[in-house]
């Protein structure tokens, strides 16, 4: 992991020189780069041109720093960052075709940043400098006109006809906005960052955020990969990194706001490579696994970034935030975990960054995590289970016709703006047959608590969602399958292994420790949430449920048909050509097929 | 007994016999899961019943065996009490592992070429219709 960052005593930020630094991560970097421990370093001090310093002072203003750690182009920073993307992508020759989606020139950071400005202009956004703001450095004054200016950037983007009409996710990126703010002047304070930050440029840092999180938006409402969108970043990752560090708190350990806000902007920007055309498009046509090595994408955005005239990110942070948020963006989704407590260094904290960010992006998989077409459009989850028996069939009429009736049914809803329908027809058209094999999984855990001790050992508990029994069974799936993966990423075991009776499972370094509660100790049917009612409703519906396991007399219900049919599929492949019970499964096949396409047809008109 | 935490236990009492649980989906535990499959989709009505009106014993395993032995004790079931107990003398079931696997390979073809002619579907096709409201919505909750 990156070594130290902040340096503060009693408050004040200690300014060191540069140094040597051992390797960050060791996945990340493979040689030492500089600045061990620094928090700022002479690089990093505010330059400002002599010319306008005096005219500030004689105007009576403290010089303005519009150039704070990395205003001026730094090569040697963003070789460092594209030196370690590449030490990624040279330790993961497995993640096929990563190489090339990462030299593409689609995933190059001006390419994605104009379709984001692009994006914004189409719900009529553009920057706009705030003539109150000119020559003003943030404070506590204009953090109340830049919230009240990017508010509108958020009503138009999350709430409107020009973008997606979601109130909830409006309310999400809000109150995120704020905090990130708020964590911005409470940085000032610490010393953290220069008192004398260029009001226009943290105006214009927050309004890239802002159309980031809702150009990433779009793109997951899009496909039905799980959900890598406001609910993910915002709601969950963001949250649970605020949790955590509350968690740290509460044990007496040091969290800054820097901290905070350096997880902020890794969430922000973690997931971006999903929404780069060469991930996005492969995603969309369903070539599933070329999203392998996202993050290295997202790592590349920011290297590079970074190096943009006029970008408001390096004039916010320093050199070594910068190499902490690349850092926290590149392993995003890694696994290890390692807080401390009662140990103020910088390296300790940075570890504390780094583990929080681990543990709330691999966390979310405990939630369900579902795609925008999941949450926004309950049904598609009865449509999908029909079309698994069509596909079973082999009924291309009828898929096709399901098809036809989800998107009648998300064209028709008052609710969807006419972007939030134009993204989710795309996500419909993207299903096949066997789409809930991604999906239904998900659907696994509710409401991770987090717990650390003065050890520094953190207990993640995760109660199985009061729902998932039902909705995997539904389909026919294995339970908990999707829990069990998370669990053994998470400590390092075989999922086969994975015990979840078990009421703790520890990892083998016994710096985490998960604690299940599945069974008669999940949640409860007060805890459901909106989507899970709505799921609830769905398996209550008694034609459903008639279509689903029969009535009791002649139809057995498809689940049970669908049983045997893929049971003398498999059988089939045994016997040999030309015997009498080869020609016995054929026959039943085919009546199997028959009633099964009948029932279903049935179901339909009914429910027509 | 709330419904989910009844699917859940059918679930978990189902999976403690290995002639019911699906092993991981891997291509040499196809045919044997398709199987198990098949079998379960034809004992969960009765497990659902069963369990549904508490009377398993306790620490008592939901094998084939045990499942119809309840089901003949059940006044319901009277008029089948004949068919059950042919089917357990036919298939001789006991919770010793290597024999069920034999009876598992065998019968579950016959199950699924036979449909509604064969006993055990015939059997479940009538636990299903007499499961009461709760019972059929835990069933379908459960779902095979």
């Amino acid at each position: 992991m990156l070594d130290g960052q902040v340096a503060i005593e009693g408050g004040a930020p200690v300014i060191t020189k540069a140094a040597t630094l051992e390797v960050p991560h060791a996945k990340s970097i493979p040689k030492p780069v500089e600045a061990k421990k620094a928090v700022f370093t002479e690089a990093d001090l505010p330059k400002i041109d002599g010319r306008d310093a005096l005219r500030q002072i004689a105007e009576g203003n403290e010089p303005k720093n519009t150039e704070n750690a990395g205003a001026k182009e730094k090569p040697v920073l963003t070789s460092q960052l594209a030196e370690s993307e590449q030490h990624y992508i040279d330790q993961n020759k497995k993640m096929i075709g990563l190489e090339g989606r990462y030299n593409d020139d689609r995933t190059k950071a001006d390419y994605l940043q104009k379709q984001i400005e692009t994006f914004a202009q189409n719900s009529g956004l553009q920057h706009e400098s705030m003539p109150e703001l000119e020559d003003k450095s943030f404070d506590r004054d204009n953090q109340k006109a830049i919230m009240e200016r990017v508010q509108t950037h958020i009503d138009r983007l999350f709430n409107s006809e020009k973008g997606r009409l979601n109130p909830e996710k409006q309310r999400m990126v809000t109150e995120q906005t704020r905090r990130y703010l708020e964590l911005i002047t409470q940085a000032q304070g610490e010393g953290d960052l220069p008192q004398n930050l260029d009001a226009q440029t943290v105006l214009r840092l927050i309004e890239d955020n802002v159309w980031t999180l809702a150009y990433q938006d779009r793109v997951a409402s899009e496909n039905l990969l799980g959900d890598h969108g406001i609910r993910h970043i915002v709601d969950y990752n963001i949250q649970a990194c605020e949790a955590i560090g509350d968690e740290l708190i509460r044990n007496g350990q040091q969290v800054k706001a820097i901290d905070r806000l350096i997880q902020h902007q890794i969430m922000i920007d973690h997931d971006i490579g999903y929404a780069t055309d060469t991930v996005r498009n492969a995603i969309n046509r369903g070539s599933f696994g070329e999203d392998r090595g996202h993050n290295a994408l997202a790592a590349k955005y920011v290297s590079e970034k970074i190096k943009l005239p006029d970008d408001s990110m390096r004039k916010v942070f320093s050199d070594e935030q910068l190499k902490i948020i690349h850092e926290g963006i590149l392993h995003h989704d890694s696994s290890e975990i390692n807080f401390h407590i009662g140990d103020m260094s910088n390296e300790a904290r940075q570890d504390n960054i780094l583990s929080a960010i681990h543990i709330a992006d691999n966390t979310h998989a405990f939630e369900d995590k579902l795609p925008e077409l999941l949450y926004t459009y309950p049904d598609s989850l009865r449509i999908m289970r029909l079309m698994k028996t069509a596909g079973e069939l082999g009924d291309a009429e009828i898929f096709s016709g399901l098809q036809g009736q989800l998107v009648e049914g998300i064209q028709a809803n008052p609710n969807l703006s006419k972007d939030d329908r134009e993204a989710l027809v795309h996500a419909s058209q993207s299903l096949n047959p066997e789409s809930y094999k991604f999906s239904v999984g998900r659907i696994c855990g509710n409401k991770p608590e987090f717990v650390l001790n003065n050890e520094g050992k953190i207990s993640i508990t995760v109660q199985e969602s009061s729902i998932h029994q039902e909705v995997v069974g539904l389909y026919g799936q294995q339970s908990y399958d999707q829990l069990k993966k998370f669990v053994a990423d998470l400590t390092g075991k075989e999922k086969k292994d994975v015990d979840l009776n078990q009421e703790r499972i520890v990892s083998s370094n016994g710096k985490l420790e998960i604690r299940t509660k599945t069974g008669e100790r999940r949640a409860g049917q007060e805890e459901l949430t909106d989507y899970q009612q709505q799921i609830d409703k769905l398996i209550s519906d008694r034609s459903f449920q008639g279509f689903i396991i029969g009535d009791g007399t002649e139809n057995m219900g498809d689940a049970r048909l669908s049983s045997i049919q893929l049971n003398l599929q498999q059988e089939l492949k045994n016997i040999p050509e030309g015997s009498e019970t080869r020609q016995q499964i054929i026959q039943r096949l085919e009546q199997i097929k028959t009633e099964r396409k009948t029932n279903l047809q049935k179901y339909l008109t009914e429910k027509h | 007994m709330a419904n989910n935490k009844l699917s859940q236990l059918v679930e978990n009492e189902m999976n403690q016999a290995p002639i019911f649980k699906a092993e991981p989906d891997t291509p040499e535990n196809q045919i044997a899961n398709s199987r198990k499959a098949v079998l379960r989709g034809v004992f969960n009505p009765m497990a659902t019943y069963i369990l549904g009106k508490s009377l398993i014993k306790k620490g008592e395993v939901l094998t084939p065996e045990n499942i119809l032995r309840t089901i003949i004790n059940e006044p319901v079931f009277k008029a089948n009490q004949k068919l059950v107990g042919v089917l357990i003398n036919r298939f001789g079931l006991n919770p010793k592992s290597p024999k069920e696997m034999r009876w598992l390979e065998e019968e579950a073809l016959k199950i699924s070429l036979e449909g509604n002619s064969h006993p055990l579907n015939i059997l479940a096709q009538e636990v299903t219709k007499s499961l009461s409201e709760d019972l059929r919505k835990i069933l379908t909750q459960i779902i095979f």
